[in-house]
């Protein structure tokens, strides 16, 4: 037998090939080295189909995945993340307009809001200057009474000087 | 066992001594329940080969689903001349190459090798063989694409290399090399 068992590896087939495989038989009863790379085989066989069956979906999940085939069965998982995806910019457009509106309708109901205060301001500020007009129309009135006294005045001493 | 087929069981439909083949037809013929139990028996084996070229939890979900999805739709190209296994391992290959050439650049989850566990005897056989394990997985991992397919359907699956041949649509002598490229690589590193 002059093959080791890393040639003889490549013509097995399956795993049960290596048990009815009397080539190998015959080597490893000769070959130490061969006998040790043959059991690391067979741990690595083993490690991996054990490792495999860890790697699972969740039952829910697997759950999921039926029910999504089932009832969406002519869109692929392509299509049904574009789907969500085109729904979910709607969504983000839709929450940033209508929170604009808010935000918008927030500022014009509220007193404290600078435009009002803004508008409150001049409206005062009109009112002041209202004031001083009427203020300065007395002003004026008074003046003008001043101003008819003197006439007075004037026709009252006329008058006496008439007399 | 998954809801649904807790819910066919209770109604009185069990296809679980049916083969691969009997349930295949069944399926063609209109009969949805069969598709269920095909389901069951291999969502894990896609999910799983999914998942050791992805290394993430979502991503090899819906490829799972994609494997499944597409068996729903075409299940008329079904050919009975080859073998369920070769014709669903085909499916599933072709959809795994399509989503790695779409999406090279991919989250991998950290905790996927954390999964891996075994079951010693002893806390110290316990230590040698998760570690043990760890590096096999890593070699696995790093395997190039196509010796790593051929290994995982040979070493794992238990797909003949006739199968593979169907399936990776390559020369048998290539695909021997490929799993005998990817088992030596392996065994050279349980030897350092």
């Amino acid at each position: 037998m002059n093959r080791h068992i890393d040639d003889i590896l490549i013509d097995l087939d399956k795993k049960e090939d290596i048990y009815s495989n009397n080539e190998i038989s015959e080597h490893l009863n000769e070959c130490e080295r061969c006998r040790m790379l043959f059991d690391k085989y067979l741990d690595m066989i083993e490690v991996v189909r054990h490792n495999t069956q860890s790697i699972k979906l969740t039952e829910e999940d697997a759950d999921k995945v039926f029910h999504n085939i089932i009832t969406n069965p002519q869109n692929g998982v392509s299509e049904q993340k574009f789907k969500i995806r085109v729904i979910a910019i709607a969504a983000a457009i839709l929450l940033i307009i209508s929170s604009g509106l808010y935000i918008f309708k927030l500022q014009q109901k509220s007193p404290e809001s600078i435009d009002e205060k803004h508008l409150i301001s001049i409206l005062q500020s009109e009112k002041n200057e209202d004031l001083d007009i009427i203020k300065d129309f007395e002003l004026f009135s008074n003046l003008e009474l001043i101003e008819n006294l003197d006439e007075l005045e004037e026709l009252k001493e006329v008058l006496d000087d008439e007399i | 066992m998954f809801k649904v087929l807790k819910d066919l069981r209770q109604k009185g439909f069990d296809y679980l001594n049916l083969s691969d083949k009997e349930l295949i037809d069944r399926f063609i013929r209109g009969d949805d329940k069969a598709f269920r139990f095909l389901y069951e028996r291999y969502v894990n084996r896609i999910y799983s080969m999914a998942y050791r070229f992805c290394r993430n939890y979502e991503t090899s979900k819906d490829i799972t689903q994609e494997v499944f999805l597409r068996l729903y739709q075409k299940k008329e190209r079904y050919n009975p001349v080859i073998s369920f296994n070769t014709f669903f391992y085909r499916l599933a290959y072709n959809c795994i190459l399509n989503y790695l050439r779409d999406h090279k650049e991919q989250p991998i989850d950290e905790w996927s090798m954390q999964q891996i566990t075994t079951h010693p005897a002893s806390p110290e056989e316990n230590l040698f063989a998760t570690e043990s394990a760890r590096r096999i997985e890593k070699i696995i991992d790093e395997l190039p694409e196509r010796q790593k397919t051929a290994f995982i359907l040979n070493k794992i699956e238990g797909l003949s290399y006739n199968e593979i041949a169907e399936v990776m649509n390559l020369n048998l002598n290539v695909v021997k090399s490929l799993i005998h490229r990817a088992t030596l690589k392996v065994l050279e590193v349980e030897n350092e």
